[in-house]
């Protein structure tokens, strides 16, 4: 089976500043791998690749074997790290808009998690708090079937309660053979619903390994591994 | 997709600039009301000097007011749909537009349909309240005189070169309003999202620099290729015998000047279109 996202050599420069250098990656269906590093390391700029927002400089990037266009974007799902929606829709619009362009977006999955969170479909977003306009990014991004979900900092601007309920909704709406990559630096919050992790620092790979590997054969949390691969 | 895309392009805009119209529009009708009004008070009473001299005075602020308003709308129309349009390609909204599964082109005929829709409104409602305004029973007689004059220019009564050269003036005329300018805002705003920084100033630098330097090398062309000169230069010269031999130059060809002038435009919005296409696919960089 193909992988989901594979780079190849996958460089990406900012004028004279590399964000990305040579990178080489592989990532496997059905787990949800932690995409961890310090700020600055090149994480967003990877999910921002894969999903067209960004062109490589050099390299190649691949999303279930074909370069990021038209149809990955109907099978990845995108959470970015700011708010995208525009502030004038309320949620009920944004809610008809995405079932309007994406076919396998959920519209009763979207209901159902804007009641539990007590969000009121007729709101409009310029009301809403920060936080709230992040939950309502999430529900939206998780209410699609997709193959692959890329989550940049998914609980960074959410209180610690929301936190829980957010985890327990990547963990309860994704299908087992998609992959959820998430991009954070709140590796605690985390690291017990990730599978794999992928450690990335100066735009290169640092380690790749499975989070059971990391607690048996190291015999630490995936969190004091960090502090020590990127201890300043 | 197109239809999807038009849709929610549509009504991202058109709340706000409904109500500008609207007050427009409103202005407009207090302004002719006030007019009729004055005109039967006019009519059924004798005025003093200074009441007339007031009604004048009012009268000339208000038409003065009009046209600045209307100046103001149209420039108000314009920045607002440019830079709404920026926005959802290149700011933060850019992360959810370019993440629909939708091509490119698409994406960019949306918008651009939307501006010139909307430009079309524009212009018919500055129409329709001019309209308003000065639509008295003399002014119309001029006006139906005028619209027939037109009509029979387009209809051929006054000769296939004046019909030809009015229509290709009027296809001219829609082709730089609604491709070329369209087009070269949108590829303004594209290459302005190349900038490293600065990307507004960057695509309001590229709309003015590129207009600008494409006017002078096509006015230049209109004066180096012979047939495209508006001017016609006519030599004389004396000969032995005392006679007097006149030669004109070829120039001074309406026909093919305005046809050039055509072909340009219409080139041009194509480039725009592509390029602009081309670096939405190709070289999209939201940082």
């Amino acid at each position: 089976m193909k992988p989901i996202l594979e780079c190849q050599n996958l460089t990406k420069r900012y004028g004279t500043k590399t964000a990305l250098d040579s990178l080489n990656l592989s990532l496997e269906r059905g787990k949800i791998i932690g995409l961890l590093g310090p700020n600055g390391s090149g994480k967003t700029t990877l999910i921002k690749l894969l999903n067209g927002l960004l062109t490589p400089s050099e390299g190649r990037i691949f999303v279930d074997g074909l370069t990021p266009g038209i149809e990955t974007k109907k099978i990845v799902s995108y959470l970015p790290e700011r708010t995208y929606l525009n502030s004038w829709m309320k949620v009920c619009d944004i809610i008809d808009y995405f079932r309007d362009f994406y076919e396998d977006f959920d519209k009763s999955r979207a209901y159902d998690m804007l009641q539990k969170l007590n969000i009121n479909p007729s709101d409009q977003l310029r009301s809403m708090s920060k936080g709230t306009k992040e939950k309502v990014q999430l529900i939206l991004v998780m209410s699609r079937r997709a193959s692959l979900y890329c989550l940049d900092e998914p609980i960074a601007g959410v209180d610690p309660a929301a936190r829980d309920y957010i985890l327990s909704t990547i963990l309860n709406n994704y299908d087992e053979n998609a992959t959820i990559l998430i991009s954070t630096h709140l590796i605690s919050d985390v690291e017990n619903i990730l599978d794999d992790v992928v450690f990335i620092q100066s735009g290169r790979i640092r380690l790749t390994d499975s989070v059971e590997n990391i607690r048996l054969q190291q015999g630490k949390s995936v969190d004091t591994l960090f502090r020590e691969v990127f201890k300043c | 997709m197109l239809k999807k895309l038009f849709k929610y392009d549509w009504k991202s805009v058109s709340l706000l600039l409904l109500i500008l119209h609207g007050i427009l529009l409103f202005y407009t009708l207090i302004g002719r009301i006030s007019i009729s009004i004055a005109m039967s008070q006019n009519a059924s009473h004798v005025l003093t000097e200074d009441s007339v001299q007031f009604f004048g005075i009012v009268g000339a602020l208000y038409i003065l007011g009009f046209f600045l308003f209307i100046f103001a709308i149209m420039v108000a129309t314009f920045v607002y749909l440019a830079s709404r349009m920026q926005k959802s390609l290149f700011s933060d909204e850019g992360y959810l537009t370019h993440t629909l599964p939708v091509s490119p082109g698409k994406l960019l005929f949306s918008k651009m349909l939307v501006f010139c829709t909307w430009s079309v409104l524009d212009i018919l409602c500055v129409i329709l309240s001019i309209l308003i305004l000065v639509t008295y029973k003399d002014s119309l007689l001029w006006m139906v005189n005028e619209l027939k004059s037109l009509l029979d220019v387009l209809s051929g009564f006054t000769g296939i070169e004046e019909q030809t050269l009015m229509i290709l003036t009027i296809l001219d005329g829609l082709v730089r309003f609604f491709a070329y300018y369209t087009t070269l805002l949108f590829f303004a705003l594209c290459l302005g999202s190349l900038f490293k920084t600065h990307k507004i100033l960057g695509a309001i630098v590229s709309f003015f620099g590129i207009n600008i330097g494409l006017s002078v090398v096509q006015t230049l062309l209109c004066f180096l290729i012979p047939g495209l000169n508006p001017f016609s230069i006519i030599v004389s010269s004396g000969s032995a015998d005392g006679s007097v031999i006149t030669q004109a130059s070829l120039g001074g060809n309406k026909l093919a000047l305005m046809g050039f002038s055509l072909a340009w435009d219409l080139v041009f919005a194509i480039l725009f279109f592509l390029s602009s296409r081309y670096i939405l696919s190709k070289k999209l960089n939201l940082q």
